[in-house]
């Protein structure tokens, strides 16, 4: 039973790392495709530490499993928060398709130039 | 007493938030699998509610991991999050509500500021 | 030393279509990595990388069985965590007084 629930989980973490790649190529501009690494990226590996958990033999490797996963929540929307905030500081260009709301004009005054 | 009540509700947000994480990387994969492009990239503002240090860093870092959103930019008054919806609709007011009601108001009953 | 799979039937059927999914996602990547246009999407792509690997590892601790891979994982995780933080800096430093 637990073999088929960790298999499960398994697949569907790889899945979603595989997802997070293709994002990676087929998105339009930076921002979209830190949307797919991120989000992607993240409930991949969790799903997986989660898979690990199920077939844990002791509360230690529990525990381990359970450190990856919270660390990588806690540290992988700040790092991305920072690329998009450089990115955008730094008129990396956009979608053309992208819309924006008339009051992020307060926001261009951070870009360089 | 209410330090039992504010745990409570830091658990709650955590389970809530594994929710919504689930449920934007399955809508990343829909954008990066299907065979058009259906994304709507969108730029919008909201403003805080939330004024510590703290209460800001949770919200910030829970928008990157909810549904079709990424925190790209705070304005140096602390009031304002700029952020990147990946699709978005026609108007950024669906954005501003569900950031406000879902992730705000749980941010709020734990850092009670 | 050869490492032997553990887990075998379902689990290791498994555990093999994980790894294959894994190699797709490093190769997508790898590919923005070389390609990206702007260094933004080149630390993008370095950024999932190491995240993949992170997942690697975890997956090759239970592939193998071996339970000191988690451990490379955590100081994987900690070290990459540190790297997007000075690419990010990087980007902020260069591209901001590169054209014109």
């Amino acid at each position: 039973m637990s073999d088929s629930i960790a298999a499960f989980l398994f697949v569907a973490g790889g899945f979603f790392c595989m997802v997070a790649g293709i994002g990676l190529i087929r998105l339009n501009d930076v921002f979209a495709r830190m949307h797919a690494a991120t989000k992607a990226g993240t409930l991949g590996l969790g799903l997986i530490c989660i898979a690990v958990m199920v077939k844990a033999g002791s509360l230690l490797h529990v525990a381990e499993a359970l450190f990856v996963f919270l660390f990588m929540i806690a540290s992988a929307p700040v790092g991305s928060h920072l690329i998009g905030r450089a990115s955008w500081r730094t008129r990396v260009p956009m979608d053309p398709n992208t819309q924006i709301d008339p009051d992020c004009r307060m926001f261009l005054r951070n870009r360089a130039r | 007493m209410s330090l039992i009540l504010r745990f409570l509700n830091l658990l709650w947000l955590f389970v809530y938030f594994l929710w919504d994480l689930l449920v934007s990387s399955l809508l990343v994969a829909r954008a990066v699998l299907s065979p058009r492009d259906i994304t709507k990239p969108r730029l919008v503002t909201i403003p805080l509610n939330v004024k510590s240090d703290a209460g800001i860093t949770m919200v910030a870092n829970f928008i990157t991991l909810t549904p079709g959103t990424l925190t790209v930019d705070v304005s140096d008054d602390r009031s304002t999050l700029l952020v990147h919806d990946l699709l978005a609709g026609d108007s950024g007011d669906g954005t501003r509500q569900a950031v406000r009601e879902g992730i705000e108001s749980r941010v709020l009953k734990v850092t009670l500021r | 030393m050869i490492i032997e799979s553990t887990a075998s039937g379902l689990l290791g059927n498994a555990l093999s279509l994980t790894v294959l999914f894994l190699v797709v996602a490093l190769l997508a990547a790898a590919y923005r990595l070389i390609a990206g246009p702007t260094l933004s999407d080149r630390v993008v792509a370095l950024d999932l990388i190491s995240m993949l690997l992170v997942v690697f590892l975890v997956v090759f601790k239970m592939i193998s069985g071996v339970n000191a891979y988690i451990y490379v994982a955590i100081g994987l995780a900690l070290i990459s965590f540190l790297a997007t933080v000075a690419f990010a800096h990087y980007i902020d430093r260069t591209e901001g007084d590169s054209d014109e």
